[in-house]
């Protein structure tokens, strides 16, 4: 498929978010690292304020911010394929049946989870163990876009290297319509 | 609610197999254990030396189906330097077990993962039809093997050049 410049293909879009993610880090590692620049400072208003306090909270931050633009990329790509599929003249596999019954059904909103997860784990095979962890990645991004206010029962860890390899996952594995196409891409 | 949903929902319950947790938690406390005495084999001339320190620290581990216990995190001093490694767990879809190396100056990971898998990446045999078993890729022995950074998604063999690299990486070194 043809990428035209300023459109990046829903894949060339998640490469970036990892780019973007790793010069963030980077450039805060050489912000506070003495050796490259100096102790860096920051303007108060009317002073110099000097950061010589090791920044880990600077990084972890930034994770969950990139974790945060991981998790709504995979919801884009699981929207962007029930939309193509429940079109009227759609394909003729059962979970696009499946999702034009959604879609007949009259509702406005179809949420992720858990009217599509639902489908995909009723309408085709072996696809348990990865729904799975997505449904439990989403109460993370749940948990990360309505600000962090409770503390998640997630039992186990995510981290933005898990989640970009949980994207890649779906994107490479399931029979998902063609998302470039399918976003007007 | 209809008695054909009902059906389903029981065939469901008895298709399901149960999972021997126990078993999964010291499975994966002996892969631990494997990769402790490996990277203890690969530092042996500098441990012997007494140019890097090695010291075990117990940790809480809490995963869905496993519930709480205890493992351990190894820490290595080299010099001024201090590396962490803390397994994360073994309940993950995307392979066995994770172990993260965490230095001053970034982060790494070993995986556990089939012998022949060379991507971070799984295959998963996905059919878009209903009813049916899903096909089992062939189970094949478990190895620790080097996660390599987004967006590259290929594995490297954990050997003592590797293991080394990647101390270097994450002590800016």
């Amino acid at each position: 498929m043809g990428e035209s410049p300023g459109t990046p293909s829903l894949f060339t879009a998640l490469g970036w978010v990892a780019q973007y993610h790793y010069d963030a880090v980077e450039s805060l590692r050489r912000y506070f690292n003495p050796d490259s620049m100096g102790s860096p400072a920051r303007f108060d208003g009317s002073h110099a304020v000097r950061l010589d306090a090791r920044p880990v909270d600077y990084f972890e931050e930034t994770g969950l911010r990139s974790s945060l633009a991981i998790l709504t990329w995979i919801e884009a790509v699981f929207q962007l394929d029930y939309q193509y599929r429940s079109r009227r003249n759609g394909p003729k596999d059962s979970l696009s049946k499946a999702f034009r019954a959604i879609r007949k059904s009259g509702k406005r909103i179809t949420r992720l989870d858990p009217e599509l997860f639902d489908a995909w784990t009723k309408h085709t095979l072996g696809v348990n163990a990865l729904i799975g962890d997505l449904r439990n990645a989403f109460k993370y991004r749940n948990w990360l876009a309505h600000g962090r206010y409770w503390t998640p029962k997630l039992g186990r860890d995510y981290d933005f290297e898990y989640l970009y390899r949980l994207a890649e996952t779906v994107y490479r594995n399931l029979p998902l319509c063609d998302l470039d196409e399918a976003s007007g891409g | 609610m209809t008695v054909k949903e009902f059906d389903e929902f029981v065939e469901r319950q008895n298709g399901t197999v149960a999972v021997d947790w126990d078993r999964d938690r010291e499975e994966w406390l002996a892969h631990l254990n494997q990769l402790y005495s490996n990277l203890e084999s690969l530092l042996s001339k500098y441990i012997s030396s007494g140019r890097i320190s090695i010291r075990y620290k117990s940790i809480d581990l809490n995963e869905e189906g496993i519930g709480s216990y205890q493992a351990r995190q190894m820490i290595l001093r080299i010099g001024r330097q201090e590396v962490d490694i803390t397994p994360l767990g073994t309940q993950f879809m995307l392979y066995n077990g994770i172990v993260e190396i965490l230095g001053s100056a970034g982060k790494s990971s070993l995986v556990l993962v089939g012998k022949n898998r060379v991507s971070a990446i799984p295959k998963v045999l996905v059919q878009l039809s209903p009813g049916g078993k899903p096909q089992d890729l062939p189970a094949e022995p478990l190895v620790w093997k080097i996660q390599t950074r987004p967006p590259q998604q290929h594995l490297d063999e954990l050997t003592r050049e590797n293991f080394f690299q990647l101390l270097m990486e994450v002590t800016n070194g």
